[in-house]
């Protein structure tokens, strides 16, 4: 995604960020189809068609910017479609916990100002947000002591061992090889500890080693992606989380982060919230927004059973594959690669791109900052500038449904 | 196209005819001069039997932003029901503040690294202009710049590229100083208690941002959640932070969670004659009142201490705590007020206390500062409790009794009249705020207004307006919902400031602290209205008050 640059005094390295480069140098392959660009009148009558009334109709949201939202939620209030954002059991086992018992959150700057113990928890974290290692865990072990109390501060990684291709890439100080099966066992006996030393069982030597780390800190933080838990077991791993953080804030500072990668999935849950109440999945009958218990369970194989017309949205480019859902139409991104197996390409229309050919606003993955994506000049030769915005032609889809309801009342 | 609303009963101290049956003249969103030849109108509606008031005005209701979406996530709603128990989406908060006529809301407490997240939760509430207020004195580079003891002209510029870069309205102080101790572990910090780390103290604080305020000339004074919110004896502290503004605008937010002494049973009494008090000797001093409701809510603050602190009252037993961007921090915990609990009464007498014993209707504001108090939709009822002396004496038996007993509310018989309720809900909000064409329905003006028909009492009469105007759309027909979207706009002040200055004195830190350029916290005027202000819900475009 572009970002206006004002020429700061950020060092190189942070200004790349290798997802980013990976998209820039993603090219379609042989087996791709170039789409052509079709008139946004086209495109709108083809959806129309599909979301006309009577027909079970449901609007996936894969990553989008927040106008986009707005737009597919005014489609789907006259269509009385349901709206879901793709992929969200991450954030759906995190909201449950949050919902449930008290949260203690933190969010990026504060972790690279405040935290002098940063644990990393799975993998996730070093893969889907490569920036975070280099850019704040690796510089907090260099980083001044901030009070005179203060110890030197200490990342450390529970997971797979941290491996840099390069001499100088960000090793934690201390690494936890725990097997992943093992985990919600020693997260448990850690917050025994943590709760009452006198009548828990025995540490082994990590976990001993963590529990003095975390015990020590002024200000410590347990940091994951958010994809890294999704199930029941997971669910209860971010509990045993939790609950250490709860403990420990009686007497010092920690906190949770649990960062999403996914911007555009962000930016849609937000969106979504704000403009009907609900976060990831959001039916509308007519008068009321309301989420289907029967919903929060479906597997791809379910959503694609139970609407007859499914309409995949994207406009933030990404180097995620899209989802197998069988959608009757895709709205993607400028560049996003289609591949081959998926719809005719009469079923598939690039957009704009946001932060390439049009701009967007999005929400940062810890949620504690919103950006807008600004496209470059308009009427800059290289680029394509004829591409319909996703907003546009929803817009236009609802204006047409809205004219047929009408005529049909007359 | 002219509209004539003819046989309106005027509510409106600022119009030559309040008090009389006159008509009101609106064109292209504006009230206009009474024209000569009847011949021009286009449309008329009668008014008869109704009182006109302009569109309401709220100066501090969390309906924008972040932390309010996350209580929409802990507390969601019933989409069926109006019964408050949760937040609404910004729909239905905009549905349901047109039903009592209001036609402009203020979110209060906006940071800087979200700013476009509140602008756009604004902007998707229909048939409400907006604008936020930007908190501030917790950001790590203006501790460090105060602790510093920064020249004025190094700290006008900070707050002056803070408020253009976020496009606020005002300028909010969250307990100064304390949420950032809080980060480094200091539970505790009282209006001359020094911070851990930087060594400032809350006093200093708003004395030199009141200055800084004062010095940008913006529409209206600091904006302050002061020091040890919700803590018994706290009008001490509250009285020292109004001092620290030496003479200097300042205005008070929700005040009643501020106003609480350490004499009483269980250890906490009413502090509201003390602060009134002050307030009445003090012209530089407003407030707004944040009463509670009694019945469940949802309290959220940036105030990320003291929601820790009340995490273990929370009901529903969950909440969320969250530092925020080296700018401040929010808190999110449901709260039920029990009118049989000793402390959620005593809280309820002193709201009214409040705003009985404060003369100067231009000072004083009616607010539950939502949702924390309770739901802005109990205002009818909050109106008739300041009206009707008798129903307040009779609501007042109803509470726990010694708070009843104790309370002021006993002797006070004061009863505010229509046109001091047009003040504080009107007129004074819009004086306040800068904004002098809204908040009357004088020629000029924006066309906002609300047509009341008086139903047995004050609370149904404000509950359901007849007839609500906004920007010259009729928003609510008889009763009813016309489904019209009117042209709204985002305030917000335009401020004159250094930006050389801040470019090579203040731009680096606040890099360092957030990890990236400062231009990627700039809105433009044209993002406002081309990307915040959707553009297929509305034609309005931002309007900076000068």
């Amino acid at each position: 995604m572009g970002h206006t640059n004002s020429g700061s005094s950020l060092p190189d390295w942070a200004a790349v960020c290798p997802r980013r480069m990976a998209w820039i140098e993603s090219k379609p392959s042989h087996a791709d189809r170039q789409l052509p660009i079709r008139p946004v009148q086209e495109t709108a009558q083809h959806l129309a068609e599909k979301f006309s009334l009577g027909k079970k109709s449901l609007i996936w949201l894969d990553a989008v910017d927040v106008n986009t939202v707005r737009a597919a939620v005014r489609l789907a209030e006259i269509a009385q479609a349901t709206i879901h954002v793709g992929q969200s059991t991450g954030s759906e086992c995190l909201h449950r916990v949050i919902t449930s018992e008290g949260w203690l959150g933190t969010t990026l700057a504060e972790v690279a100002a405040h935290a002098d113990v940063i644990v990393t928890v799975g993998n996730g974290i070093l893969t889907e947000a490569p920036l975070f290692a280099s850019r704040i865990a690796q510089p907090a072990l260099r980083r001044p002591n901030t009070t005179a109390a203060d110890k030197a501060a200490r990342w450390i990684h529970l997971g797979s061992a941290v491996q840099g291709a390069i001499a100088d890439s960000p090793r934690p100080s201390l690494q936890l090889t725990w097997q992943r099966a093992e985990w919600y066992a020693k997260l448990t006996g850690l917050l025994l500890h943590v709760r009452d030393e006198r009548i828990a069982p025995a540490l082994d030597v990590e976990s001993r080693m963590l529990l003095d780390h975390l015990r020590s800190a002024r200000y410590a933080v347990w940091v994951w992606d958010a994809d890294e838990f999704c199930s029941d077991i997971d669910e209860l791993i971010i509990r045993r989380l939790l609950g250490v953080a709860r403990e420990l804030s009686k007497t010092a500072r920690c906190s949770l982060l649990a960062l999403d990668s996914r911007v555009g999935r962000v930016t849609a849950e937000e969106s979504l919230l704000w403009l009907t109440g609900r976060s990831t999945t959001a039916m509308y009958d007519g008068t009321f927004w309301t989420t289907p218990s029967h919903m929060a369970t479906y597997s791809l194989e379910d959503w694609r059973r139970d609407f007859d017309c499914i309409l995949l949205l994207r406009t933030l480019p990404s180097v995620q594959s899209l989802p197998s859902l069988a959608a009757s139409h895709w709205l993607v991104p400028s560049g996003q690669m289609i591949g081959s197996g998926l719809p005719e390409g009469r079923n598939a229309t690039h957009v704009a791109s946001v932060g390439c050919e049009c701009s967007g606003h999005v929400i940062r993955g810890d949620r504690g900052t919103s950006l807008c994506c600004h496209s470059p000049r308009v009427g800059d030769p290289q680029l394509p500038t004829s591409l319909p915005t996703a907003e546009a032609i929803l817009n236009t889809v609802h204006d047409m449904l809205r004219t047929q309801s009408e005529s049909h009342v007359a | 196209m002219l509209l004539e609303f003819e046989n309106a009963t005027i509510v409106d101290p600022l119009h030559p005819r309040n008090g009389q049956r006159s008509s009101l003249f609106v064109r292209n969103g504006r009230f206009v001069e009474e024209t000569s030849n009847p011949s021009h109108v286009d449309r008329r509606v009668d008014l008869l039997g109704r009182r006109v008031l302009a569109g309401g005005i709220d100066i501090h209701t969390h309906i924008g932003g972040g932390k309010v979406n996350l209580a929409r996530l802990l507390m969601p709603c019933d989409p069926r029901s109006d019964r408050q128990n949760a937040l609404w989406s910004t729909v239905r908060t905009g549905e349901l503040y047109n039903r009592m006529g209001y036609t402009a809301c203020f979110e209060p407490a906006m940071l800087l690294s979200s700013a476009r997240h509140t602008h756009l939760e604004l902007a998707d509430t229909p048939n409400l202009d907006s604008g936020a207020y930007v908190v501030v004195g917790n950001e790590e580079w203006l501790l460090k710049a105060l602790g510093n003891d920064c020249e004025d002209g190094l700290l006008d510029a900070l707050l002056g590229w803070t408020v253009t870069a976020s496009r606020a309205l005002a300028i909010k102080v969250v307990n100064p100083g304390g949420i950032s101790a809080f980060k480094f572990n200091q539970r505790t910090l009282d209006v001359d208690q020094r911070h851990v780390f930087y060594g400032v103290r809350p006093r200093d604080v708003v004395r030199r941002l009141s200055a800084a305020v004062q010095r940008l000339n913006l529409p209206h004074p600091l904006h302050v959640h002061a020091s040890n919110l919700g803590v018994p004896g706290n009008v001490q502290a509250t009285l020292a932070t109004l001092d620290a503004a030496e003479g200097l605008p300042i205005h008070l937010a929700h005040a009643q969670f501020n106003c609480y002494s350490s004499s009483g049973p269980y250890g906490m009494g009413s502090g509201a004659k003390q602060l009134a008090e002050y307030v009445n000797a003090h012209p530089n001093v407003s407030l707004d009142v944040g009463q509670i409701v009694f019945g469940q809510t949802v309290t959220i603050s940036a105030d990320a201490a003291a929601q820790y602190r009340n995490r273990i009252h929370a009901k529903p037993n969950r909440w969320v705590v969250s530092d925020i961007e080296c700018q401040a921090g929010c808190g999110v915990v449901p709260m039920r007020y029990q009118d049989r609990q000793y402390v959620h009464s005593l809280q309820w007498t002193i709201g009214l206390e409040l705003m009985l014993l404060v003369d100067d209707p231009w000072r004083v504001f009616l607010t539950t500062d939502h949702p924390n108090g309770g739901p802005f939709t109990a205002y009818p009822h909050l109106l008739r409790l300041l009206m009707d002396a008798g129903f307040r004496k009779s609501v007042l038996e109803t509470i726990h009794p010694k708070a009843a007993q104790n309370s002021l509310l006993q002797e006070i018989s004061r009863e505010y009249s229509l046109d001091e309720v047009a003040i504080i809900t009107r007129a004074a909000p819009a004086r306040i705020l800068g904004q002098s064409d809204r908040g009357t329905l004088r020629a000029g003006a924006i066309a906002d207004f609300a047509a009341y028909q008086f139903d047995d009492n004050w609370e149904n009469t404000f509950a359901n307006a007849a007839y609500v105007m906004k920007a010259g759309t009729l928003v609510i027909q008889e009763g009813k919902p016309t489904n019209a979207r009117a042209a709204c706009q985002t305030v917000w002040a335009d401020v004159n400031f250094d930006s050389q200055r801040f470019a090579n004195m203040a731009a680096a830190d606040i890099e360092q602290a957030l990890l990236m350029p400062v231009a990627s916290l700039e809105i433009s005027p044209q993002e406002m209205s081309e990307l915040v202000r959707y553009r297929s819900h509305t034609t309005g475009t931002g309007t900076p008050v000068p």
